[in-house]
């Protein structure tokens, strides 16, 4: 009966959850047009970012925040940047889906030791692991180029009319990822499966004593979270027709992170808010790109020792302030509520 | 016979940095990640000091009161970070880990600007060579072996023989026994975090000697010894200690024989291997 009432509010919460996504869609289709090339290539680099972070927070659910993202998302770009630039080139489609795969399959790999660790010791673990797969991109020069990484490596051909040569394409295609992935994982997080997970980070002995297969619930937000790192990571080497290992070196791993940290990652957009925070924050700075990492660390300092729980806890606080004052309206003498504000 | 004296070389090195690091881990039962850049600072200490003292003082000397003048301001620093990020958020121990990560980028660009990116090296303190049973052995590396050797003794000593040291331990081994025995868990943390960041200081200081000084040094050198600590057990010294020779041993022969470049990979697959069968690490209690 519980569960039935539950999953009937769980369908009305992602009906409303898409329909929003529907009236939002023609605005996020039009916007491009709105801007400058160069606003452009930012926008479609934050939407790669975004689906990246997107599977960055259904890993987090489980318990772990995991340092190995940003590696396993180089997977996916280095399976499409080697494949596709071969002297009988591969398709980009078929290089997608492989990068994703790989990117699962290596998640699946080393699951069954990092999982074994919990909380900051699986931040440990997966920190090790995730820099000796990049320290592999260095090494593995034959088949990576090494440190000078790998050029030219062609955006995806065209489907049904649309052409992905230019930005505004480019963003279409990185937009219905986002979107396709978005309301998957949205469903997915409001599904038993997703709250239970969530009960298992919150108290694991427990979850497993009333046979919840842990095991299971903490390896799947993590292969699934690395998969969408995967996509995340084709697109990016398709898109900036160059990667190298310093495309997914600590930095910006931290980025991720602090974007997590900063955001919060208890509701599903948190971390997407603490993301343009971020974006934001390194565009008004572009000048002074040496101090960006900086910023990032002062905010990740100021969320932490002064907002604890992220802006989204700021948003919702101000959310609830505000409907309460909608509601009190209409009691209030018009001269008094002028007066209390 | 030169391969045992790099392995000892490489394994000063491993150990020197990650034994800090565990430390730290023990009592405070959370890592400092700006750890890395408290190695970094020492590196730069050396660097600043032997520029600024070229004509005044010889350059063994410069390098020794390096030593001191890193780890005591370190050292200090580590107080500093103790009181304004770990005692503040002591019930938080993954916020603290998030805020250390933060401060270690917030340090690495001060050194960026303040200095710059470019990676640095200082001339050896004790220059020269010596030949013994066909094997090559710079005397600064055997310099840096011999205070690596003191520094652990030094730590072995504190730890074993002082009272404050006795407290230590027993707050890394029961933190409630230790407060039932009138310990009192603020003075551990910061005599803890001042040995911890001056160990890393005197490890930056002894590694710039030998090593090119950069802003992200420590950041290289800090996924190592998170292998190292994992691998020991983390929170164990001497687990990190025989873990250090361990990959000193690996990564030596590896680099001799051609396969330098499988070198990380299969650190890390030890890791993981470790991790599969025994999750507490060679030497690691059971949590």
């Amino acid at each position: 009966m519980i569960n039935r009432a539950a999953s009937r509010e769980a369908n009305k919460i992602f009906l409303r959850a898409f329909i929003g996504t529907g009236i939002a869609l023609p605005l996020l289709v039009a916007l491009p047009h709105a801007l400058s090339v160069y606003w452009q290539s930012v926008l479609v680099l934050f939407t790669i970012n975004a689906v990246s972070l997107m599977g960055y927070r259904l890993i987090t659910t489980m318990g772990g925040w995991s340092f190995a993202h940003i590696s396993t998302a180089g997977l996916g770009a280095y399976t499409t940047a080697v494949l596709t630039t071969l002297e009988t080139p591969w398709s980009f489609w078929a290089t997608f889906f492989l990068g994703a795969l790989i990117a699962g399959a290596f998640a699946m790999i080393i699951a069954y030791p990092v999982l074994r660790t919990r909380h900051y010791y699986f931040f440990l673990s997966t920190f090790a692991a995730g820099e000796a797969l990049r320290q592999c991109y260095v090494q593995f020069s034959g088949i990576t180029g090494g440190t000078y990484g790998i050029s030219f490596i062609p955006r995806p051909e065209p489907i049904l009319g649309m052409d992905f040569g230019n930005s505004v394409g480019f963003y279409y295609l990185a937009l219905a990822l986002a979107v396709v992935v978005g309301l998957l994982l949205y469903r997915f997080d409001l599904s038993r499966l997703g709250r239970t997970i969530k009960a298992v980070a919150a108290n694991e002995e427990l979850s497993e004593s009333i046979g919840v297969n842990t095991w299971a619930l903490r390896t799947l937000p993590f292969v699934i979270g690395s998969v969408v790192a995967g996509f995340s990571g084709v697109l990016y080497a398709n898109f900036n027709g160059s990667i190298n290992p310093l495309d997914f070196s600590a930095v910006l791993m931290f980025k991720l992170v602090a974007a997590a940290i900063v955001g919060g990652v208890t509701t599903f957009w948190g971390p997407l808010v603490g993301l343009l925070y971020l974006t934001v924050l390194e565009e008004a700075f572009r000048d002074f790109t040496q101090w960006i990492p900086l910023l990032w660390g002062v905010s990740v300092l100021g969320v932490i020792l002064l907002a604890e729980g992220g802006l989204e806890m700021v948003i919702i606080r101000l959310a609830r302030r505000a409907r309460r004052w909608w509601r009190s309206r209409g009691d209030r003498p018009p001269d008094g509520a002028r007066q209390g504000r | 016979m030169q391969i045992v004296a790099n392995i000892i070389f490489l394994s000063t090195f491993y150990v020197s940095f990650a034994v800090g690091l565990a430390l730290v881990f023990g009592v405070m039962r959370t890592i400092n990640f700006a750890h890395g850049e408290f190695y970094m600072f020492g590196g730069y200490a050396l660097w600043l000091l032997i520029n600024a003292f070229t004509d005044l003082m010889p350059p063994g000397a410069t390098f020794i009161v390096a030593l001191i003048v890193a780890a005591a301001v370190v050292g200090v620093m580590g107080i500093l970070v103790q009181l304004s990020i770990f005692h503040r958020l002591r019930r938080q121990p993954f916020s603290i880990f998030m805020a250390t990560l933060g401060l270690s980028y917030v340090l690495q660009v001060v050194v960026v600007k303040a200095i710059g990116p470019m990676g640095q090296s200082v001339p050896a303190p004790f220059p020269g060579f010596i030949l013994f049973e066909g094997m090559v052995l710079p005397i600064q590396r055997l310099v840096v072996f011999g205070f690596t050797v003191v520094m652990m003794g030094g730590l072995y000593l504190f730890l074993m023989h002082t009272d404050l040291g006795r407290a230590v331990r027993a707050t890394a081994q029961n933190r409630t026994g230790a407060m039932l025995q009138g310990i009192s868990m603020n003075h551990i943390a910061l005599t803890t975090m001042f040995v911890g960041s001056a160990l890393a200081a005197l490890s930056g200081v002894l590694m710039g000697s030998v090593l090119i000084i950069s802003p992200f040094m420590g950041g290289e050198a800090l996924w190592r010894a998170f292998i190292i600590i994992i691998v020991g057990g983390i929170g164990s010294l001497s687990g990190a200690v025989v873990a250090a020779f361990l990959f000193g041993i690996i990564d030596t022969l590896m680099t001799t024989f051609g396969a330098g470049k499988f070198a990380p990979m299969v650190d890390a697959i030890i890791m993981l291997l470790v991790l599969s069968f025994l999750p507490s690490g060679l030497l690691g209690a059971r949590e």
